[in-house]
């Protein structure tokens, strides 16, 4: 019961369908950098791996076009 | 060796029929123009990003514009950008070249270019932040203190308030963060409630001129501060 709960948290944040996570979603980006601007790591996310990855790249995007700081 | 012959010639049976029929890759660039360009010149630029896309046979289907917008960090010492993005169809090939071409752009303070999945359909998301609760009610209070000022002070503000968003209208119709927006509209709004209480107030003060002249001193200064800072948050 526990795994599908956990998936079910992830849908909102890849679009419908895909593992793909876009750069532009801020509201989603912001909730998985920490205060200092970090990726927080998967032990604390408990997102799956495909889907943390493609979020890694996303954040990584947004701070390239400034939407998010590098550091805080 | 009869097996690898055939196989070597499927391969390039197939790799022929994929030069002929070249497919489509979907493509996202984002786009951070340079903010010190007037309405007319930015319209123009993108407009000119466009025809480039276009001349690489690249298809638009989908344009975005987020407008003015304030950087996370200053990005060759600006620290706001118009932000545009395009939706399009590409040959791989020339989304190289079109890489390339928009590296030498001039009013481009930065660009990013991605391919997107096959059925990516562009969203709207709430991109700033609300302001918290706590910062709403200190702006209340600073409301509520700035309420009591003599009328002719008001005029003088109401005044130079006009100026001052006059201006701003000229240079460019700028979009500001929401928290700024809020806060001056919330202050309209108290500039607005005060004149109807402006008869009151004009014979309190000629009842107790005296001792209310030490504490118009004081609110004098506190709105001298208070203006010095919104000063500091236009710029």
């Amino acid at each position: 019961m526990s795994h599908k709960s956990n998936r079910k948290k992830f849908d909102h944040i890849c679009l419908p369908g895909t593992t793909y996570v876009d750069y532009k979603n801020l509201p989603v980006i912001r909730k998985y950098i920490t205060i200092f601007g970090r990726i927080k790591p998967r032990y604390y996310t408990k997102v799956p791996l495909v889907v943390q990855k493609s979020l890694a790249r996303a954040i990584k995007n947004a701070r390239f076009m400034a939407l998010v700081p590098f550091k805080r | 060796m009869a097996s690898k012959t055939v196989s070597k010639s499927k391969k390039t049976v197939k790799s022929e029929e994929f030069l002929a029929e070249v497919e489509l890759v979907k493509y996202e660039v984002m786009l951070i123009i340079d903010p010190d360009l007037n309405q007319v010149d930015y319209a123009k630029r993108v407009e000119d990003v466009r025809a480039l896309i276009v001349s690489h046979q690249g298809v638009i289907w989908h344009e975005q514009e987020w407008g003015k917008r304030e950087l996370a960090y200053s990005i060759k010492r600006k620290s706001y950008g118009f932000y545009v993005i395009f939706n399009f169809e590409m040959d791989p090939s020339q989304a190289k070249e079109l890489n390339q071409q928009l590296r030498i752009l001039n009013f481009v303070l930065r660009y990013l270019l991605i391919k997107t999945p096959k059925d990516y359909v562009p969203q709207e998301y709430k991109l700033d932040e609300e302001p918290r609760e706590s910062q709403i009610k200190e702006v209340k209070q600073v409301l509520e203190k700035t309420k009591i000022i003599t009328p002719v002070q008001e005029q003088k503000l109401i005044e130079d308030e006009e100026e001052v968003a006059d201006e701003d209208l000229d240079e460019s119709s700028e979009e500001e963060p929401e928290e700024d927006i809020e806060i001056e509209e919330k202050k309209v709004d108290g500039e607005e409630v005060v004149p109807e209480k402006k008869e009151k107030s004009k014979d309190k003060v000629e009842i107790e001129d005296k001792e209310s002249a030490d504490k118009l001193n004081k609110l004098d200064k506190k709105l001298e501060e208070l203006l010095s800072g919104e000063d500091n948050f236009n710029l």
